[in-house]
């Protein structure tokens, strides 16, 4: 049941988000075009300015179109009136959960993916060459040992959990949020400030009253290692971390929406 | 029933046989309950919505959940869903706590419109199938042609009234066990609410029970084979709508009236 809910949730944001995200990757395209051909032309400069400001506003709001849709999709489909079909399919309260935040992820990737990809176009050489970039990527990789393809893994993990945690903690917000009579989205976004208050300071309580000891054993425990290890060690440890983070939000935002659920 | 001395009945008035006297055969019943609660009690905030209600529902009948504004009808159903759990007692759907397995035998048609405004007629047709194995998509194509609707158009293009048939639609084409609707034919006009009613009615099979949470009880009261009150979280009358008739000699729409009087 998980997969066919994330069906519905990819096609439902796909189908504002995947033409915004063409239109990046066609404006950096005739950007660029538009660079190449206006070269050396009177009044070049205003149309390659104006050109460059729809992409820059369109790169804007690639993102910020991202960030809102997963927050509002959430919103609407769990805790609005949507939320009396969602909650009353044969599906479990953490499928309905993990649907959104599985969607979320992959959106927020593709977004950055997008971005990337629509910077590349927008600097391509035409003396580029398809063989040179493959060529490219091949010496980088070629030079890696087994070893830095793991630490490449990690940072992607940690990158995915750092993401997680971020996107689960805006649902714990509004899970909060819902369980107001009135203003709603207010309290969501009182409760988003005050989950960060409490996070920054229990962190600046935890460390304050361990720093001498953390600092003692993490430099030993470093040390014992070697260079390698230790680099992995610290990621894998922060990802233990980042994933420890994502529990601690999960759970209470499930229990809101298991038992808490104030349907408008 | 029996009567006070200016005609009215109450609450109070309203004969032991006529009230939630289910309680005393429960344990024969409780085995063919489709829909079982057991002191059932449910709190906003320290303000009971349902206060320690005892109901057993049989399966195969027609029943009219009846009561005035914030009598926890709402509650009642929600809680049959398993959209909040209760605060102390049980909710049971076929023997099962509210959850995956009762939600597959449970078809709930809410007061509000649920439907994904940017899907189309067939979108939510499809999804649906996906998820419910015992909906039927050649039933709702039928019902969907019989009150002319369009199943390529988009859900917010159509109107509230259109947006309601097609949710019930969605419900009853399903083959469910228990049918829970919340104020089914509150939105539609005259002439669909008959529509509406007929539709409940063919497809109702002997092995399913609709419990019908409603204020128009005169436009319901036809179709209904029990009938309970709900007042103050409470029930207050529990019977078959034939003996409530044939007890008070009044329709079950000015038997309302006198026991929820203002």
């Amino acid at each position: 049941m998980l997969g066919k809910l994330i069906k519905y949730e990819m096609k439902s944001s796909a189908r504002y988000l995947l033409p915004l995200y063409v239109s990046v990757l066609i404006l950096a395209v005739v950007n660029r075009l538009g660079a190449l051909w206006l070269q050396n032309m009177p009044g070049s400069s205003t149309w390659e300015g104006l050109l460059m400001f729809f992409y820059v506003l369109l790169s804007i709001s690639l993102f910020v179109v991202t960030g809102v849709g997963i927050l509002v999709r959430f919103y609407h489909n769990l805790l609005g009136q949507e939320g009396y079909l969602m909650f009353t399919l044969p599906v479990s309260t953490s499928a309905n959960l993990f649907a959104k935040l599985i969607s979320a992820i992959f959106w927020i990737i593709a977004s950055m993916l997008v971005f990337f990809l629509s910077v590349l176009l927008l600097t391509f050489s035409s003396t580029w060459q398809i063989s040179d970039i493959i060529d490219w990527v091949s010496r980088t990789f070629s030079g890696f040992e087994l070893g830095a393809v793991f630490v490449l893994l990690e940072i992607c993990l940690l990158v995915l959990l750092s993401l997680a945690s971020f996107v689960l903690l805006c649902y714990l917000s509004m899970s909060i949020g819902q369980l107001a009579n009135r203003q709603k989205l207010l309290l969501s976004v009182a409760a988003f400030l005050a989950l960060q208050v409490v996070i920054s300071t229990l962190s600046v309580i935890f460390l304050s009253h361990n720093a001498a000891w953390l600092s003692t054993s993490i430099s030993a425990w470093i040390d014992s290692m070697s260079p390698q290890a230790a680099i992995h060690g610290v990621l894998l440890g922060s990802c233990l971390g980042a994933l420890v983070e994502c529990a601690i939000l999960y759970i209470p935002c499930w229990l809101l929406l298991k038992n808490k659920l104030n349907l408008s | 029933m029996e009567q006070t001395q200016n005609g009215e009945f109450t609450p109070q008035t309203v004969p032991e046989t006529a009230m939630a006297p289910v309680s005393d055969n429960r344990a024969e019943e409780s085995t063919a309950a489709i829909l079982s609660c057991k002191h059932l009690v449910k709190q906003y905030g320290g303000n009971p919505a349902l206060a320690g209600v005892d109901l057993d529902l049989p399966s195969g009948k027609i029943i009219g959940l009846l009561g005035p504004n914030g009598s926890g009808k709402t509650t009642l159903l929600k809680l049959a869903c398993g959209l909040i759990p209760p605060t102390s007692g049980e909710i049971l759907i076929q023997g099962l706590r509210p959850g995956i397995e009762s939600k597959k035998i449970v078809s709930f048609l809410p007061e509000k419109t649920y439907l994904n405004g940017w899907m189309r007629v067939n979108d939510i047709l499809a999804m649906f199938k996906d998820f419910y194995a015992d909906f039927s998509l050649e039933t709702a194509k039928e019902m969907l042609a019989n009150l002319q609707i369009d199943e390529r158009a988009r859900l917010k293009t159509l109107s509230k009234g259109t947006q309601e048939k097609v949710q019930l639609i969605l419900v009853m084409s399903r083959r469910a066990k228990l049918y829970l609707l919340d104020e089914p034919i509150g939105g539609v006009d005259p002439a669909a609410r008959d529509y509406i009613l007929r539709t409940i009615i063919k497809n109702y099979n002997e092995q399913s029970t609709i419990l019908i949470s409603t204020h128009l009880i005169s436009e319901v009261e036809q179709i209904l084979d029990q009938a309970v009150f709900l007042n103050h979280g409470k029930i207050v009358v529990n019977a078959p709508v034939d003996v409530l008739r044939e007890q008070s000699g009044k329709s079950l729409d000015a038997m309302f009236r006198e026991v929820f009087k203002c």
